[in-house]
């Protein structure tokens, strides 16, 4: 599955050529009564590039796909598609399509009807229509299927029926809502495959929305993630993975190990920290001395051995060594109560079950997440001092 | 541990007591039948056979308008509750407003008082308004105890209908009227249709009601019936009853396998 | 405001789709029942008139023996009526709802297939069957069990059976729907767990049952409260319930104000009993959907 993964990702073709921008997303806010669900939201979105929008439930990514197809309005902002205010446009105005989580196929209509519905409110000629929903129905591999009703369908049939619905009416941008969702994992990496091969063929915009991780990186020329309302990184799938820009996306991102360190002092490169449980070092990118850092290391880059390595002290138990096929995942804790977890090539050999090792890893692999000021005073922000400090200001106006 | 002769037991004990079940409901419906081809006009003991009755039935014009009138009132009312009923379903599936909770306990309050309580106070609203009670005044009664019925069946429909079919719709250009002409009415059209049935069937058997708020110029088959008890019920009214009662067995089985037909199309 | 998106999307359709109802309900359903509130604090003139003059004496006469009487035969009548129709409606139900699927529609058509038909003539033909020289009287002579005919017509307990004859389909159908939704599995676990049937029965079906039982009783009850053309048709006269009472007020003794009284004491019967209903966790909704 790896191997399937590598073969299709291919460097993002946006980056030879000038990209266009086709839909701009400029400060908007959406409230739901006082829920801030989307909040000062910039981006631009090029023309034939697989943009991914990652995160959490309730991140606020389906409103934003809902804003640009025109079902929700957002609270200020503003949205443009080809350059063109969208504010006032009807979702039936405007040239873009949307597959939807729940498929929403038309169950009283067969699926010839299913698809050719958006060609029919286009009042294209009858023949033109036929003609379209054949070449259609060869693009998803749906030949026969047209006098069918949705609910005779299996799940990745009526997720195919979708797709061919929404992109039989040439949009410049086609919008998919977790697409994949519904289905079981061997169908969803199957259709990961061909919805990107598809997108390629096809020259349009693709903005899915998923909270997938795996996904995401799988099939995106750009992948957003965002975090409670906010973009909190927007680039390439390599980007995001090799060099999260929050703990947040660290943590999303693939499986990782965090150690929440000091600085101590940065030599030829390194960076010397140290944290609850020992010392260790990672890659220095210039900090304040006795700032404080989060060192991200993922699984497969962590060493274990029965001594401690120059530079590390961080010293523990193997608790667990879990076999998951290609690989075995070892769990080792650490003296202050840390899981740290390590993936080995199963060809390997793992330390033994209750002995104690030492951890380490190469500097390079470690990607240092500093906690910006910024981030700290969005901390604050989301944090009840707000509140407080207004009910204090509201006494004091009271008092006087 | 269950045995096969306790399964078997309970098999036999279940078709002995629905056949019982059976025969209380079939038993009167059966007699109904069988006095509409007595010869004796006395509905006490059944005496030979006739088809004379219904004959009669065609010559008693008080009884066929009776009929006629009962049809009328339940086409007109059911009319006004499927389209009031609809909106109101539709509207509250759709949007939040601030007066939904109040029209949602007024529109149990027709389903849970006692029809007797309806049927005076809308008696006395009609007095004060000074509506004359008629064929009119009778369709505006039946519509308000039908409009509650048709919101609940559109409703139970809708309940399962994902919104984003709708969206889907404007999506792919169609605008808010072809979305509801094209979209919603053809999904929920069996809900409207049941809501219907329930509703034309409740205004044709609704006898407490029509017989607070019709008058001596707008009666109903119900009507006709209680008025002809005192004098004894002629079995031309039997003939009649039974008629209606071959058209609606004709009539279900025609929906019913068509309902079976569509569940076989579509699959489920 | 009048122009913006929000105004043009929700407002003026919502407007256009709520407006009819609500004008309907409020002048049809919810006016009506304060007019009549209002008159029962009234009183009528010679002529029968409502005069508009505040008394309690419509409430008082209330406690009148003979009302009293007919209150007690009605509850009576009532009560038995939905205990009839649980102990006919449950096994029914249940029979119902263990069948095959081609089973059930048909079990479900021929249970409905009479109310179809006129109600009024179906409780008429019962005097056929029951009547001095019916049928089921000639039949009991018959087998032996009576020697002579026995008055089964115009009895407190013809009254009853014409009730649960009425209204029996109104306790199946909850019944039948809770039991038929009931998960399989549970019963399965609970034999698995050692019960037998009806240890199963008692402790796990009666239980999750219990809803369809209220929500049935509830539409069994309350109109046998006012049923009174049963009254007429089964009882004759003798066995009058509260139906019987108001509907001869605003048809015969024109005492409209007493007659509202009599209909809103109904409205706190029916209001206790929904209560009770919805306090045990039944949802309104399932009484609706019949």
């Amino acid at each position: 599955m790896e191997k399937e993964t590598e073969s299709i990702k291919e460097p993002p073709s946006i980056a030879e050529e000038k990209p266009n921008p086709i839909v701009e997303i400029i400060g908007v806010d959406k409230f739901y009564d006082s829920n801030h669900v989307v909040k000062n939201l910039n981006m631009t979105i090029y023309e034939k590039e697989f943009l991914s929008i990652l995160g959490p439930s309730g991140c606020g990514k389906t409103t934003l796909l809902r804003m640009i197809a025109g079902f929700e309005h957002q609270t200020s902002g503003t949205i443009t598609i080809e350059g063109e205010n969208v504010e006032n446009k009807e979702p039936f105005e405007r040239n873009i399509n949307t597959v939807f989580q729940s498929y929403a196929l038309f169950p009283h209509m067969n699926i010839y009807d299913n698809i050719a519905y958006g060609l029919r409110m286009k009042k294209v000629p009858k023949n033109e229509i036929k003609s379209r929903v054949d070449k259609a129905l060869v693009m998803v591999r749906l030949e026969g299927f047209e006098q069918r009703y949705p609910s005779q369908l299996s799940g990745g049939q009526k997720q195919r029926v979708a797709i061919a619905r929404a992109i039989i009416n040439n949009p410049r941008v086609l919008l998919l809502d977790e697409p994949l969702g519904a289905l079981d994992m061997k169908l969803r990496k199957q259709m990961q495959i061909e919805l990107k091969s598809l997108q390629r063929k096809l020259g349009i915009t693709f903005i899915y929305v998923t909270h997938d991780q795996e996904e995401a990186l799988t099939m995106s020329d750009r992948i957003a993630v965002m975090n409670a309302g906010n973009v909190d990184q927007l680039g390439t799938p390599e980007e995001i993975y090799a060099r999260p820009a929050t703990k947040f996306i660290a943590d999303f991102i693939g499986e990782t190990n965090l150690f929440e360190a000091v600085a101590e002092e940065e030599r030829g490169g390194t960076a010397y920290l140290y944290c609850e449980a020992g010392d260790l070092l990672g890659k220095s990118e210039g900090f304040d001395p006795n700032e404080i850092v989060y060192v991200s290391v993922r699984p497969e880059k962590i060493r274990c051995s029965s001594q401690a390595v120059e530079g590390f002290s961080l010293g523990g138990v193997v608790r667990e060594n879990i076999y998951l096929g290609n690989i075995i995942k070892t769990i080792i804790m650490l003296t202050n109560g840390q899981a740290v977890r390590i993936n080995t090539p199963v060809d390997l050999p793992v330390p033994a079950l209750g002995s104690i090792q030492y951890i380490y890893w190469d500097i390079k692999d470690s990607v240092m997440i500093y906690t910006p000021s910024n981030d700290i005073i969005k901390q604050i922000e989301n944090a009840d001092f707000a509140a407080f400090a207004g009910e204090i200001k509201t006494k004091e106006a009271g008092n006087v | 541990m269950q045995t096969k002769k306790t399964v078997s037991l309970q098999n036999s004990f279940s078709r002995l007591f629905s056949t019982f079940v059976y025969i209380f409901l079939y038993a009167p419906i059966a007699i109904v039948i069988l006095f509409s081809f007595n010869t004796s006009r006395r509905n006490i003991i059944f005496e030979g056979f006739t088809f004379s009755w219904y004959g009669e039935m065609i010559q008693n014009s008080s009884l066929l308008q009776s009929f006629v009138n009962t049809l009328i009132v339940a086409s007109a009312s059911t009319a006004i509750a499927v389209v009031i009923g609809t909106l109101t379903a539709v509207a509250m599936f759709r949007y939040r407003f601030k007066v939904k909770g109040a029209i949602d306990a007024l529109l149990y309050i027709p389903v849970v008082i006692p029809e007797i309580v309806l049927g005076i106070s809308l008696l006395a609203s009609f007095a004060i308004a000074n509506v004359p009670l008629g064929r009119i005044s009778l369709i505006i009664a039946h519509a308000t105890f039908s409009i509650p019925f048709v919101v609940f069946t559109v409703r139970a429909r809708l309940s399962g209908y994902d919104r984003s079919i709708e969206e889907a719709a404007m999506d792919l250009g169609a605008n808010r009227i072809q979305v509801l002409t094209g979209i919603t009415i053809p999904i929920i059209a069996p809900g409207i249709i049941s809501g219907a049935i329930l509703a034309f069937t409740l205004s044709i058997d609704d006898f407490i009601i029509s017989f607070f708020t019709t008058g001596a110029s707008s009666i109903t088959f119900p009507l006709k019936i209680m008025e002809s008890v005192r004098s004894g019920i002629r079995p031309d009214v039997y003939a009649l009853s039974s008629i209606i009662m071959l058209i609606t067995l004709i009539v279900v089985i025609i929906s019913q396998l068509s309902a079976y037909k569509n569940a076989k199309k579509s699959g489920k | 405001m009048f122009n913006s998106p929000a105004f043009r999307k929700k407002t003026v359709p919502l407007f256009a789709m709520i407006s009819p109802v609500t004008a309907w309900l409020v002048l049809l359903i919810a006016a009506p029942l304060v007019y009549i509130l209002i008159i029962s604090f009234c009183t009528t003139n010679e002529s029968h008139n409502i005069v508009f003059h505040f008394t309690l004496r419509n409430y008082a006469r209330l406690f009148d023996p003979t009302i009293l009487g007919i209150y007690t035969n009605s509850l009576i009548v009532a009560v038995l009526t939905t205990v009839v129709c649980i102990l006919i409606a449950y096994p029914f139900g249940y029979i119902m709802a263990s069948t095959s699927p081609f089973k059930k529609t048909l079990m479900m058509i021929f249970l409905m297939l009479p109310f179809w038909t006129n109600s009024l003539i179906r409780l008429y033909s019962w005097r056929v069957l029951l009547g001095k020289n019916g049928y089921i009287n000639d039949f009991l002579i018959y087998i032996g069990l009576i020697d002579a005919p026995i008055e089964m017509m115009f009895t407190r307990g013809a009254v009853i059976l014409g009730m649960v004859y009425t209204l029996l389909p109104f306790m199946v159908l909850p019944v039948y729907t809770v039991i038929d939704k009931l998960d399989n599995s549970l019963i399965e676990a609970s034999k698995d767990l050692g019960a037998g049937f009806w240890q199963t029965f008692r402790n796990i079906t009666l239980p999750l049952t219990v809803p369809g039982i209220f929500a049935g009783s509830i539409m069994v009850f309350i109109p046998a409260l006012g049923y009174f053309f049963v009254s007429d048709l089964m009882g004759g006269g003798n066995n009058q319930i509260i139906g019987n009472v108001i509907s001869r007020q605003f048809k015969e003794a024109y005492n409209w104000p007493f007659g509202a009284a009599l209909s809103i004491m109904l409205i706190v019967i029916t209001l206790i009993c929904v209560k009770l209903y919805t306090r045990s966790g039944g949802k309104l909704d399932e009484l609706g959907t019949v």
